[in-house]
């Protein structure tokens, strides 16, 4: 704990996605405006600063930007956790089959993934989202699928070092089940680096998700993205330039929220890196 | 040997394709919204294709900036008296980019090849009553038609002439010639095409030495490299929000004509409440067409009213209006026998940015009156499926363009056989109407009315709500002379040899 | 080596295999029918049924699947249903652009990256070291198509030299008109337009390259043979650039060859808005077209590149570091 509290990009980066947690939490209360109010004759409205009507200004459809900003930011959490979830549950479990069965399975299991890291991410990503028709589910779903291979390679490399470890032996002379040692024994021992890599993960989530939307495969309307804020607001860029800044910036800053944290909690946990 | 002749013909190709000049005085620069898909005007059903085609090739008749059928490669046609001939006399002294002469085989070709049906011509459909064709000679050509087909002329002014003793070279599709003001030259997909002046064109010399079309996808790019000078003139998707501003500035003029087009409902006249046409009506007063023409869509196109453009004779004034009016939909419904929360709905569109605005702008009125409607957004693939293949949506969001005439407006969309009559919709008396009205002369009085009744009978039953006509804009430098902003963007280069670029 | 190579090749044939039946089922499975894309809205059924049965789409899908497979291995990928020419015509005038874009893409990255890296690294704690890990996180995290609408409206729009959009003539042509006629004028129109597009695609990859610089130059620096040269007394910065340096960067060279991966398909949205004529906007379009052939053999061919790519990384391991030995 304490070497956390001394990490600063853990701290900041815990600070930011707390901030980000809370924002997603309380978004309705924390939001100025009704997100969803149009006016379409306030449309284009520019930012109008902290004692101003709409703070950040109004939207093509006059609807405040601020607000779309705040409630947009659940989309963004929402996707980066369900997505890492879903990863971190797949890759985990198959990296650490392999790891610890080895042989056919393992160079299956390892095959599978070098098909899918054969693929540039995002055109994959593009590809399953058009195959299963847009929306923010399959987009979930796309960017786990993508991002698994990157679990599966972390823990096969962490359990193939652990296997070799005297508990295991011992664990396996006491006659313990393969399943309980693997998941009693090894895979708590490399929680560290999984976790990590799944932190940055979510950073990853959140831009891959705002790409799709920005194509229009992402979240669909009446819920709010990020993404899908950048993609109506692209064409006004040089009369309301409002539109696609700060929604931009969001990203941007909860993203570096999440590397941050992914790094901070590296440095922890990388005792050859400590304290640099 | 080979793998030196190899690394020079590769030389060749990546040193081949260096800078080409850029806006300079004896080049023009059209920006394009997209890349042609192919440049065989058989083949094609595209518009930045068209735009292309129109400079190199040019159909038997076209029509002008008024949307008035002028002569082009024909400078003369009659139908027969029994309306089952139609004669053309052909322009002489015409030559291919080739040399060789324009002759009425030349036409016979290009019909021919897209009437067989062992060739992938998707427009086959609009010439599908042409039963011969028959060279009278050099200069004249008949088609004899199996049925009357009144409208048959703007289907023929679609259809730019290919040559018949070139047209079958295998790459003829990506390397035509044609009779045009312009000759391709070179042309990098996705990057630009390249054309120079056909100095033997008989409508006269262009005044511009080249012509290079550049594909920019994204709207806001094309605007920022017109505003930097980078091409000089283009003609739709100009960013709405972006024309006060662009109107205001003495460098830049702004063409608008109002358009063939617009954009609609569609609705599922078969499942669920909008079996019951006044659940149709209700909806049809929900959209704020006002609103969405001046705030979506910054004043470019106008309120829909019907399937029929507000410039074409056979627009009829008198249909009745729906204003925007929740009040008005609520009684329906309740009339109907739907209150709040009984009606659930869903509306599909593609990404086009207008349509989900649209479609959000509805989604957002139909919940203050406590109809829900659930808002789809597929990518265009999927969509059309969806719409042509199967009933399973309550709306959807389309567009037409190109409505040249009453029965092209109307017979595919609502018609009960008709190819694009994707709600199911069916009249029996607008099924009379529409089968009718092909066969009466286009210029008659009768032929007026019979599409008058017809639109009262579609606006009344709803199967589409129309939300706005299209309108066309134009863009260019103050420095391009000469040129006028076409109701039809696939036309809108076609008389490009006139323009002048005084800089 | 040879064999080695021989052996990596080999491996790659039953990966793009599974990769080839894999776009095959999920482009076939998914909704959206190319000849309906190619008619458009005005489709008659008539002519829907024609065109599939023209274009072979009435086939039993295993049929399909191994008519395009026996075409492939002898070099036809087939022709694209909607512009009907060959799609190794559309994909080889298009690599050009996307090689061009992502390798300078990788040259503003590493030509950044790995010096701001070392100097962090080497003076670690110090201001620059703060600098260029701020930069850097805010480089990973920052989207490349929105970092291109900003430079497009921030930057392009006032200074003149840069262009909006495009590309014009070949960067590659242009170095070999320098070397063959003293010219630079064809390189430098060429630079002018890669270069906003580039930076775009370049940050993200920079910022990955500057982190892992730094701290693989830590993890170095703190061995016992640098540790040993210093104490030999040979000067710092020979010990940095010579000894320290060749070590750290193979960990970075790996990342390079991810990285360039990913550039080369991850570059879509990014080609769109500055109408960059390259594959990944070929590939996304074929997509929204159900353009089959096209989809098959773009992303095909972006796993032979990346594959081989891999390979030259993996090779390029043993010209930087001898010690490592293939069999």
């Amino acid at each position: 704990m304490k070497q956390f509290l001394r990490n600063k990009s853990a701290v900041t980066g815990t600070i930011i996605v707390g901030i980000l947690i809370i924002t997603a939490i309380f978004a309705d209360a924390i939001a100025p405006k009704d997100p969803y109010q149009m006016d379409i004759w306030e449309s284009f409205r520019p930012p109008e600063g902290l004692r101003g009507e709409y703070i950040l200004g109004t939207d093509d459809m006059g609807r405040d930007v601020l607000s779309r900003i705040i409630v947009g930011s659940r989309i963004s959490l929402l996707v980066a956790i369900i997505a890492t979830g879903v990863s971190l549950v797949f890759g985990v479990t198959l990296g650490a089959i392999a790891g610890y069965v080895g042989g056919i399975t393992d160079a299956i299991i390892m095959r599978i993934m070098d098909l899918i890291l054969a693929f540039p991410s995002i055109l994959l990503a593009i590809a399953i989202v058009a195959s299963l028709g847009p929306g923010v589910v399959n987009a979930m779903l796309a960017i786990a699928i993508v991002r698994i291979p990157a679990m599966v390679r972390v823990t096969r490399s962490m359990v193939l070092s652990l296997r070799e470890e005297d508990f295991v032996a011992a664990a396996q002379a006491l006659g313990l089940s393969h399943t309980r040692i693997l998941f009693r024994h090894i895979l708590v021992n490399c929680y560290a680096p999984i976790l990590v890599v799944a932190t940055l993960n979510m950073g990853t989530a959140i831009t891959v998700e705002a790409t799709l939307s920005f194509l229009g495969l992402g979240a669909q309307p009446p819920i709010i993205s990020w993404g899908r804020m950048l993609a109506l607001g692209r064409e006004a860029i040089r009369t309301a330039p409002h539109i696609t800044v700060f929604p931009g910036l969001a990203i941007v800053f909860t993203t570096l929220g999440f590397n941050l944290l992914g790094d901070g909690l590296r440095d922890i946990s990388d005792p050859q890196l400590r304290g640099r | 040997m080979r793998i030196r002749l190899f690394l020079v013909a590769l030389l060749v190709m990546v040193v081949g394709l260096g800078g080409i000049a850029n806006a300079s005085s004896d080049t023009l620069v059209i920006g394009s919204g997209a890349e042609a898909v192919g440049l065989d005007p058989r083949l094609e059903t595209d518009v930045p294709s068209f735009e292309r085609i129109n400079v190199i090739m040019e159909p038997l008749v076209k029509f002008d900036v008024e949307m008035n059928l002028v002569p082009a490669l024909a400078t003369d046609w009659e139908f027969s008296d029994d309306a089952l001939t139609l004669t053309f006399y052909l322009r002489e002294g015409v030559k291919w980019h080739d040399g060789k002469p324009f002759t009425a085989e030349d036409v016979k070709y290009t019909f021919e090849w897209v009437l067989d049906p062992s060739n992938a011509a998707p427009n086959r459909g609009l010439y599908a009553d042409i039963d011969r064709i028959e060279v009278v000679n050099d200069h004249v050509v008949s088609f004899h038609l199996g049925k009357p087909y009144s409208f048959l002329l703007n289907n023929i002014a679609r259809m730019p002439i290919t040559p018949a003793h070139d047209g079958d070279r295998e790459d003829f599709r990506q390397a035509p010639i044609g009779t045009g003001p312009y000759k391709l030259v070179q042309w990098t997909r996705d990057d630009r095409m390249v054309l120079a002046a056909n100095d033997e064109y008989w409508g006269g010399k262009p005044n511009i030495p080249n012509l290079v079309f550049r594909a920019i996808p994204e709207n806001a790019t094309r605007l920022l490299a017109f505003e930097a000078g980078e091409i000089d003139i283009y003609q739709g998707g100009v960013v709405p929000q972006e024309l006060p501003r662009l109107e205001s500035d003495p460098r830049f003029v702004v063409q608008r004509v109002p358009g063939t087009g617009y954009n609609y409902l569609g609705f599922n006249t078969q499942v669920g409440a909008l079996s019951d046409v006044r659940v149709r009506q209700a909806i049809n007063y929900l959209i704020n067409r006002e609103g969405i023409v001046t705030r979506v869509l910054n004043n470019i196109g106008t309120p829909g009213i019907g399937p029929i453009p507000e410039t074409l004779p056979w627009f009829n004034p008198d249909v009745q209006r729906y204003e925007y009016n929740p009040e008005k939909a609520k009684e329906l419904l309740k009339e109907a026998g739907y209150g709040p929360g009984d009606i659930s709905l869903r509306l599909f569109t593609n990404e086009n940015p207008d349509r989900v605005r649209i479609a959000e702008i509805l989604q957002f009125e139909a919940q203050q009156i406590g109809v829900k409607i659930e808002v789809f957004v597929e990518e265009w693939g999927a969509y059309l499926s969806r719409v042509q293949e199967t009933d399973d949506f309550d709306i959807f969001i389309l567009g037409w363009a190109g409505q040249l005439d009453p029965d092209r407006a109307m017979i595919r969309q609502f018609h009960t056989d008709g190819a694009n009559n994707y709600g199911k919709y069916s009249n029996e008396r607008l099924d009379y109407l529409l089968e009718y009205g092909r066969t009466v002369p286009p210029d008659s009085q009768e032929s007026i009315e019979i599409y008058r009744e017809a639109q009262e009978i579609v606006v009344r039953e709803v199967p589409y709500g129309f939300i706005n006509y299209s309108e066309e804009v134009g863009l260019h430098h103050n420095y391009i002379k000469n040129w006028r902003v076409h109701p039809y963007g696939a036309g809108a280069w076609q008389d490009v040899h006139l323009i002048v670029k005084e800089r | 080596m040879i064999r080695y190579i021989v052996r990596r090749l080999v491996q790659m044939i039953p990966l793009l295999l599974g990769i080839s039946i894999l776009v095959f089922l999920l482009v076939h499975l998914s909704p959206g029918d190319p000849v309906r894309m190619l008619l458009g809205e005005e489709a008659t059924e008539e002519d829907v049924e024609r065109l599939n049965a023209i274009y072979g789409f009435d086939l039993p899908l295993h049929i399909q699947y191994f008519r395009w497979l026996s075409n492939a291995l002898r070099g036809n990928l087939g022709d694209s249903i909607r512009q009907g020419i060959s799609v190794t015509t559309l994909l080889s005038e298009r690599l050009g652009a996307t090689l061009e874009l992502a390798v300078v893409s990788v040259i503003i990255a590493v030509a950044l990256g790995i010096p701001l890296g070392i100097i962090a690294a080497v003076r670690r704690g110090s201001l620059v070291d703060y600098f260029s890990m701020i930069l850097a996180l805010v480089g990973v995290s920052t989207p490349g198509f929105w970092l291109g609408l900003m430079l497009l409206t921030h930057v392009a729009l006032k200074v003149d030299w840069l262009p909006m959009f495009g590309r014009d003539g070949s960067i590659f042509g242009g170095l070999w008109i320098l070397i063959t006629q003293m010219r630079v004028d064809v390189l430098l129109e060429g630079l002018r337009h890669v270069l906003l597009p580039a930076v775009s695609i370049g940050t993200g990859m920079m910022a990955i390259v500057t982190r892992l610089t730094r701290s693989s130059m830590l993890e170095v620096l703190g061995k016992d043979y640098i540790r040993t040269a210093k104490a030999k007394g040979l000067n710092n910065q020979v010990v940095v650039l010579k000894h320290a340096l060749r070590n750290a960067l193979l960990p970075v060279i790996t990342i390079i060859g991810i990285q360039f991966g990913a550039m080369l398909g991850g570059a879509v949205v990014t080609e769109t808005v500055f109408a960059w004529p390259g594959v990944g906007r070929l590939i996304v379009n074929a997509i929204r077209q159900r353009d089959f052939p096209i989809i098959q053999g773009g992303v095909l061919m972006m796993a032979v590149v990346f594959a081989l790519v891999n390979l030259a990384v993996d090779i390029s391991y043993a010209l930087v570091n001898p010690r490592i030995r293939y069999d």
